[in-house]
């Protein structure tokens, strides 16, 4: 079980019944001060120790007690040596009394789930309850990234050379970056906690003493009244925004009044700022970079809060349903019970069976107890829109929140969007991919006029392949049904959400030592700015970088540099500023970013995992190229796509298909 | 009937003493907490302070092996130099709560959390002492030392608890010798972290800091206004040029009661 002190449900089950965990914590500690009779001591002893036994069983308990007991004892010979007491009973009591408080507390900790533990902090400081739900979250994502920057390293071939104080080096200057990407993190889940609202003043739903301590510590009493049908005002959204870099530099001039009842489509070039001025009009923080936005946003018609001044924020209310890239940093809660849990607090009364109709619909039932962070991608994508797609509000915002879907998945968004814009909201839409959108888009804003349509480039198969073989590993999600992979080949992995697309490439990473890229950057990004990541590549490229003035560079090294700075231009990064911190750079930045050290090392062989993510269709026909040419020398590629586009791609270059299906990867003609 | 005389008797015993100053912090540090609770207003904010304690709880669990060394304690002066008393308040509260989660909770929960509260306090108060005059940089010496005074604070702050359970003065005494070896290696770990750790942690919350330089401005730039008015065919651009009505807000004015009142 957890370290983190709870002990699963079994125990909590066990433990104190909820209404009477104060008390008992109160008892636990009185009682051991208040009794002077040893006879009764030694009652109240075995009592705690037996429900602590049938509770978590005897070797957790006498783990507790290997811990503790030497260290009262210790405890008691300092008494003793000091004079406190001399009677040896005197000790023994004082002792009693120490341990039996500290097993009384313990037997709480076992027991009582941590979630609870919030639930009972956000009584008193609502706030900083979220903050404890949050930080809950943080801890394991913390020790995840801890551990993909050590394997980043490993596969980056760092780990190989050098002495013991050396690596020592390496890994601790690794924690910047570490941080830097918690940080980043940490604002996503602020970002998403504001903008569902969860900062706003609770509608007290525990009776007039509740009410009253609400009163009491300042706490308005919220009277929020969901309604749930067609919206009675016309939904207008006013634009006259301009945002810009510190620099001056635009990043978008939005001028148009957008109306209810229709489905926006925003196109545009990574970077260009459609996913800033999502944020904009989510109410939140809009300078997740330090953008400015000059200018008025006006939201009319909202069943809540009536108008809308957006330039007003920040905003402690919801103002708009948003739903960001990348699922995985921005679930809050522990479990997906818990996230529908949070919604519907705030969406107002959902009736159980209307969640489970959703958790039906969106085919999540079965994972009711599953942390979020066990599901694949796709899942996760799938969960953060049956838990936040929220009706009551008028102004919907998807920032490519279609991409790790399947076709299932997309038909059941295309549905809630639909219904949507049947009664009467606004439904904006950031899409790479136009050609799931496009039959549902009412109007197309190209966010940068006057970009040439690019085809997807056609490449060829090696003339002369070397007989190098790999064939995937057995993993427990499916059975193999494929010819292994041979130099030169092109394999695109297709399957619905939750088959093991993403695992398959995980474990045959690991198992033969290939180098992979994941969905989402940033767990291949080691540097805190763009110059340190840079760095951090490749060992001979670190080494370069801390030369003296006036050492030799190998010509090996020359040649990376060469070839990195050759591929920096191609993917569009080289304008970045080495000082630029990694996390400033739009998602699709950041994974170009992460691309490069694999196309330096020039592997024969890669495993990318849903390669067209925030790439916009001239930067992904760019890559494309790029494959194409590593291709021709001889590398093996097998991708994974839910796209349609990639899947005709890989099919007219000559590529294979393997399809996930009933617990089978099977080999598709094509 | 309440005999006052006692009541002061009591209060000036060793364990009245450690109930009333038990009470004093209390407060304070209660009123603290409400006070960071009530003026939070973003969820970056909520965020950060949870980035903040996880940080500093994990850390605080990984270094468990090593008794009583642990970089709670400079984090928390750091983030009392950055980010002022209540945050640093609120950290140290969710830092105890969710490292005694894996290390055990027990009365000492509460002081662990008061004693780092003052930490953070004097962070916040000795701040000129402890950074650069232009705030880029940290004063890694003095913030070592300050470490490593409150390497032992700290840990006499939190023997209040035996204090407070016992209510005799010699258990006081004998639990606060017992942990002195342990108070030294608090107080050398401290300075060790802040070493280690202060340069970069300062340059890290300056990441999060400058989000703020972002913002909303009311007002078009003037050289959008002037390229707007002259596509449109205007020769110069005022404000009154630009609510004609190829204005996005002119279709919305009728529902926006705010601006109304005031046109």
């Amino acid at each position: 079980m957890s370290i983190w002190g709870w002990q699963g449900e079994a125990s909590a089950r066990l433990g104190p019944p909820r209404h009477f965990r104060l008390p008992f914590l109160i008892a636990a500690v009185v009682i051991p001060l208040m009794v002077d009779d040893p006879r009764y001591m030694g009652g109240w002893a075995a009592f705690l120790a037996l429900w602590s036994l049938t509770m978590v069983g005897p070797s957790t308990l006498a783990r507790w007690v290997r811990l503790w007991i030497p260290l009262t004892i210790v405890y008691g010979a300092f008494l003793y040596g000091f004079g406190v007491a001399t009677e040896p009973l005197a000790i023994a009591m004082l002792i009693s009394r120490l341990l039996l408080a500290l097993l009384g507390m313990q037997i709480l900790q076992w027991s009582v789930p941590p979630s609870d533990v919030v639930s009972s902090f956000e009584w008193v400081l609502p706030r900083l309850g979220v903050s404890l739900a949050i930080a809950l979250r943080l801890v394991p994502r913390l020790e995840r990234s801890a551990r993909w920057r050590l394997a980043t390293l490993s596969e980056r071939g760092f780990n190989d050379d050098g002495s013991t104080m050396q690596k020592l080096r390496l890994r601790s200057s690794l924690w910047p970056g570490w941080f830097a990407d918690a940080l980043d993190h940490a604002h996503d889940l602020g970002d998403a906690v504001q903008s569902r609202g969860l900062l706003s003043p609770r509608k007290p739903s525990g009776g007039v003493f509740r009410a009253t301590l609400q009163r009491v510590l300042g706490e308005d009493k919220e009277e929020r009244s969901p309604h749930i049908g067609p919206f009675s005002d016309m939904v207008q959204l006013g634009l006259d925004i301009e945002m810009r870099l510190p620099d001056g530099r635009s990043i978008g001039r939005h001028k148009r009044l957008l109306r209810g009842g229709s489905v926006i489509m925003l196109k545009g070039p990574s970077g260009c700022g459609k996913s800033s001025l999502l944020r904009v009009l989510a109410g939140v923080s809009p300078w997740q970079h330090p953008v400015t936005v000059h200018g008025k946003a006006h939201l009319s018609g909202h069943p809540v809060l009536g108008e809308v001044d957006i330039s007003s924020g920040p905003f402690t209310d919801s103002i708009a349903c948003w739903i960001p890239q990348d699922p995985d940093r921005h679930g809050i809660a522990e479990s997906v019970r818990r996230e529908f849990s949070i919604a519907r607090r705030l969406a107002g009364e959902w009736s159980q069976e209307s969640m489970l109709e959703e958790l039906e619909a969106w085919n999540l039932l079965e994972m009711l107890d599953e942390k979020p962070e066990e599901l694949s991608d796709g899942e996760q994508q799938r969960l953060l829109l049956a838990a936040h797609l929220d009706p009551i509000q008028p102004l919907w915002l998807l920032d490519e929140a279609d991409v790790h879907l399947d076709e299932v998945g997309f038909i059941q968004l295309g549905k809630a969007v639909v219904k949507h814009r049947a009664r009467g909201g606004l439904v904006i839409v950031v899409a790479h991919r136009h050609a799931r959108w496009s039959p549902i888009a009412d109007e197309v804003i190209e966010m940068v006029t006057g970009e040439a349509p690019t085809e997807l480039p056609i490449c060829e198969a090696p003339s002369k392949r070397a007989e190098q073989e790999w064939t995937p590993p057995v993993i427990r999600l499916f059975s193999n049904q494929v010819e292994p992979v041979r130099a030169g080949d092109l394999v695109v992995v297709t399957g619905e959400n939750g088959t093991g697309k993403t695992t398959l490439l995980r474990e045959w990473a690991a198992a033969d030592g290939i180098p992979w890229l994941p969905t989402s950057p940033d767990r291949r990004l080691l540097g805190m700015t763009v110059g340190e990541e840079l760095t951090m590549q490749h060992p001979l490229l670190r080494q370069a970088a801390v030369l003296v003035e006036g050492a030799r560079l190998s010509e090996e090294a020359k040649r990376l540099q060469i070839r990195q700075s050759r591929l920096r231009l191609n993917l569009g990064l080289s304008h970045l500023s080495d000082v630029t911190p990694v996390h400033d750079l739009s998602c699709g930045e950041r994974r170009r970013l992460s691309l490069l050290p694999l196309l330096i090392s020039e592997p024969r062989i890669m495993l990318l995992d849903e390669i067209d993510h925030a790439l916009d269709d001239s930067m992904l026909a760019e890559l494309l190229r790029l494959l194409g040419e590593a291709r021709a020398d001889g590398c093996a590629l097998i991708l994974t796509s839910h796209s349609p586009d990639l899947a005709l791609w890989a099919s007219m270059s000559g590529g294979r298909r393997w399809l996930i299906e009933d617990g089978v990867m099977s080999e598709v003609t094509v | 009937m309440i005999d006052l005389d006692s009541i002061v008797e009591w209060s000036a015993s060793p364990g009245g003493i450690a109930i009333w100053l038990t009470v004093l912090l209390g407060l304070i540090f209660g009123s603290m907490l409400l006070s960071a609770d009530r003026s939070m207003k973003l969820g970056r904010e909520a965020a950060l302070l949870a980035l903040l304690a996880a940080v500093a709880s994990a850390a605080r669990v990984l270094f468990a092996a090593l008794p009583n060394v642990q970089p709670v304690t400079i984090l928390i002066l750091l983030i009392g130099i950055h980010l002022g008393p209540r945050r640093a308040t609120a950290v140290a509260v969710l830092v105890a709560l969710l490292s005694n989660m894996a290390l055990g909770h027990g009365p000492w929960t509460f002081y662990q959390a008061v004693a780092w509260a003052l930490v953070g306090i004097s962070g916040w108060m000795l701040r000129p002492w402890l950074v650069s005059r232009d705030g880029m940089t940290v004063r890694v010496l003095p913030l070592a030392i300050l470490g490593f005074i409150w390497g032992f604070l700290y840990d006499w702050l939190v023997s209040i608890t035996m204090l407070a359970i016992t209510q005799q003065v010699e258990s006081y005494v004998s639990y606060f010798m017992l942990g002195l070896p342990f108070d030294l290696m608090h107080a050398v770990g401290n300075v060790l972290f802040a070493i280690w750790l202060a340069p970069s942690l300062h340059r890290l919350l300056w990441l999060h800091c400058r989000h703020d330089a972002g913002g909303w401005v009311d007002d078009l730039p003037e050289d959008v206004l002037r390229r707007e008015a002259f596509i449109s065919g205007g020769s110069d651009a005022t404000s009154s040029e630009r609510k004609s009505s190829a204005d996005p807000m002119a279709g919305i004015r009728r529902f926006d009661t705010i601006d109304e009142g005031g046109d």
